[in-house]
């Protein structure tokens, strides 16, 4: 018998993950149209549920962060180094892995990405050296990039033009399912008695993995490739709303190429880039060292402090509506007006947060307000307004060249926070015997105008582009 | 895998998470501290913008051994600091009442003068010393925790 080659190796994985064949068409309209219920309806719940569900894997480190540096097992610099990997290869993921959705039957894909971040999250967990984890979470960045051109795939495919805004909505609650199962469930774990069960902080990353495993499970069993696959028509036809969905061939991928590096050329471009990449490092610094802050300086307990954390991604659902709505029906779909007026809800009370009174119910309400002016400027930075300006037939290279520069904002923003807040470490050290308990005190000082002052030079870049007009 | 042999693994998991776990001294701590807290000694620690760090020392005379006052005179059988620059040398003051002995400390490091690490070296020179609760202030922050012997960590939880 031969060995199998690297070629072979090579040509099973491309089989494993290509989009598969059309099968033969199903001719009984009944039972297309009992499987295309049937599937739809699995598709939307599972997708939505399973995107929250990988979540986890990719923010439960935010929450370990400071049990992780109590412990003395990583520095605020090099938590802020680790942090930053994943970040930069979720960057990387976004130029990859749209471009590799495209060709991939989705469900596999999406399920093992979600199975490999689970993997990663366990190393983390048997981790104490800086560059091992740093890889591991890089990698776990690249593998958290698969889920989101999967389910965009998976929506296009089989949802119609029609109806893919309000499908698109739901699948956006993920981000909440995520966020509320990681600021409270996993804080849950870690957090001191009563509020918490008291877990080492290595549950941080072993029950994420396990949560993956199970998404990862039901991705693969419920989750289908391309309706065509399956015998049915394609969604245009089933729903017969005329829609053509070309997907990438060698005969005009040259053509869309060139005229994807076109974006490049719109000066317009650039600046939403820098200003969507400015209030990346706000969302992050605030997301991934927030709870760190109110726990150091505000003197909260983990759970509390992630609780906060969670009120302002939670009113980021709302920020998104608002913004949509606010834009079209009060100024004519003109986004320029609307981005002033969210990038003042947003930068108001990040300085009350920072520097307003220290009371809890002030603190919760400007948190709130905050994260729902935050999200409404990254529905616009992030995609409406990019959109508005680019030529529509490049739309996906607009926002993929917007993506990349924002997560590298986001990347950047968790080292130099981390190496600020580094700076001004005081470590109190008890020699006690054979122990040394270690008390770290930092100061958030430099840190803080980092952050506020890069929500203010995005709201500067946004508001320059007053009069920047729409492309068709 | 059979179902069932699912089901009896979850019943495993559950039985385990659920069982109840003996009182860890250092991790169940606010259960006990409120009972021993009047016997123990304090340690409270100011480092003000201005570079001045004070301390104030506080021991129950139940604990005391021979000779404490020489030993808490001598600021470095307390702490120790390590800093960007030389700071001035500490004083101290050692004083007595019914039921304490009070240490007090100061040393001026200057406002530019940046703190790196405080040893407090404490617990090596009263090997008799058992645990001790700790308030630090910094500038911008607060911290209030106790140090036992028996513990590797700091214990923060003390209610």
């Amino acid at each position: 018998m031969n060995r199998p080659t690297e070629n072979d190796w090579v040509s099973s994985i491309f089989k494993f993950f290509a989009a598969g064949p059309d099968a033969p068409p199903i001719q009984d309209a009944a039972e297309v149209d009992r499987l295309y219920h049937y599937h739809r309806r699995n598709i939307i719940f599972i997708m939505t549920l399973c995107y929250g569900l990988g979540y986890v894997c990719r923010l439960a480190f935010n929450v370990v962060k400071k049990p992780i540096m109590d412990a003395g097992i990583f520095t605020p610099e090099e938590v802020g180094f680790i942090g930053s990997m994943l970040l930069y290869g979720y960057a990387a993921g976004k130029f990859s892995n749209g471009f590799l959705a495209d060709y991939t039957n989705v469900k596999r894909f999406f399920a093992v990405g979600i199975l490999m971040s689970a993997l990663l999250n366990f190393g983390m967990s048997l981790s104490t050296v800086v560059g091992v984890s740093a890889m591991l979470w890089v990698l776990n960045g690249w593998f958290q990039g698969f889920g989101a051109p999967s389910c965009v795939v998976a929506l296009a495919s089989w949802f119609s033009n029609h109806e893919r805004g309000r499908y698109y909505g739901i699948w956006s609650t993920a981000h909440s399912i995520g966020e509320g199962l990681t600021y409270l469930g996993i804080a849950f774990l870690i957090a001191m008695p009563p509020k918490g069960l008291g877990l080492p902080w290595q549950w941080g990353f072993w029950t994420p993995a396990a949560i993956c495993v199970l998404a990862a499970f039901l991705l693969y069993r419920y989750m289908q490739d391309r309706p065509q696959t399956l015998g049915l028509p394609s969604i245009a036809e089933w729903k017969n709303d005329g829609q053509t969905v070309v997907r990438p061939t060698s005969h005009n991928a040259a053509k869309i190429w060139r005229d994807q590096l076109k974006v490049l050329a719109i000066p317009s471009m650039w600046v939403i880039a820098l200003a969507s990449s400015s209030m990346y490092i706000t969302r992050y610094a605030v997301n991934s060292w927030g709870n760190v802050y109110l726990q150091e300086i505000r003197g909260f307990d983990l759970f509390d402090a992630n609780l906060f954390i969670f009120l302002n991604t939670a009113a980021g659902i709302l920020g998104c509506v608002a913004f949509g709505y606010m834009s079209d029906k009060l100024f004519d779909a003109r986004r320029p007006p609307t981005n002033l007026i969210f990038g003042l809800i947003e930068l108001i009370p990040l300085i009350i947060i920072f520097y307003g009174p220290t009371n809890s119910i002030v603190l919760a309400v400007a948190l709130v307000i905050y994260g729902f002016g935050l999200s409404g400027l990254l529905a616009s930075l992030g995609g409406l307004f990019a959109i508005d300006i680019a030529p529509k037939r490049v739309a996906g290279a607009a926002m993929g060249f917007i993506g990349i520069f924002s997560y590298l904002g986001a990347g950047t923003q968790d080292y130099i926070s981390g190496r600020l807040i580094y700076d001004s470490e005081i470590r109190v050290v008890f020699s006690v015997g054979e122990y040394s308990p270690t008390v770290y005190f930092y100061d958030y000082t430099v840190p803080i105008v980092f952050w506020v002052g890069a929500s203010v030079v995005s709201l500067v870049l946004a508001t320059s582009l007053w009069r920047a007009k729409s492309r068709d | 895998m059979t179902k069932r042999h699912l089901v009896l693994l979850c019943c495993m998991a559950l039985s385990a998470c659920t069982e109840e776990d003996a009182v860890d001294y250092c991790r169940d701590h606010y259960l006990i501290h409120a009972g021993h807290r009047d016997g123990l000694g304090t340690l409270a620690m100011t480092m003000a913008d201005s570079g001045i760090l004070s301390a104030e020392l506080t021991l129950p005379t139940s604990s005391l051994i021979d000779g404490i006052d020489e030993l808490l005179e001598d600021p470095q059988l307390v702490y120790t600091l390590q800093t960007t620059s030389d700071c001035t040398a500490a004083t101290s003051i050692v004083r007595h009442s019914d039921s304490a002995v009070v240490a007090t400390y100061e040393s001026s490091c200057g406002a530019d003068n940046k703190i790196d690490q405080l040893d407090v070296v404490l617990f090596d020179t009263l090997m008799s010393l058992e645990e001790l609760e700790v308030d630090v202030v910094t500038p911008v922050t607060q911290k209030h925790f106790a140090i036992s012997r028996q513990c590797e960590s700091a214990i923060f939880r003390l209610d």
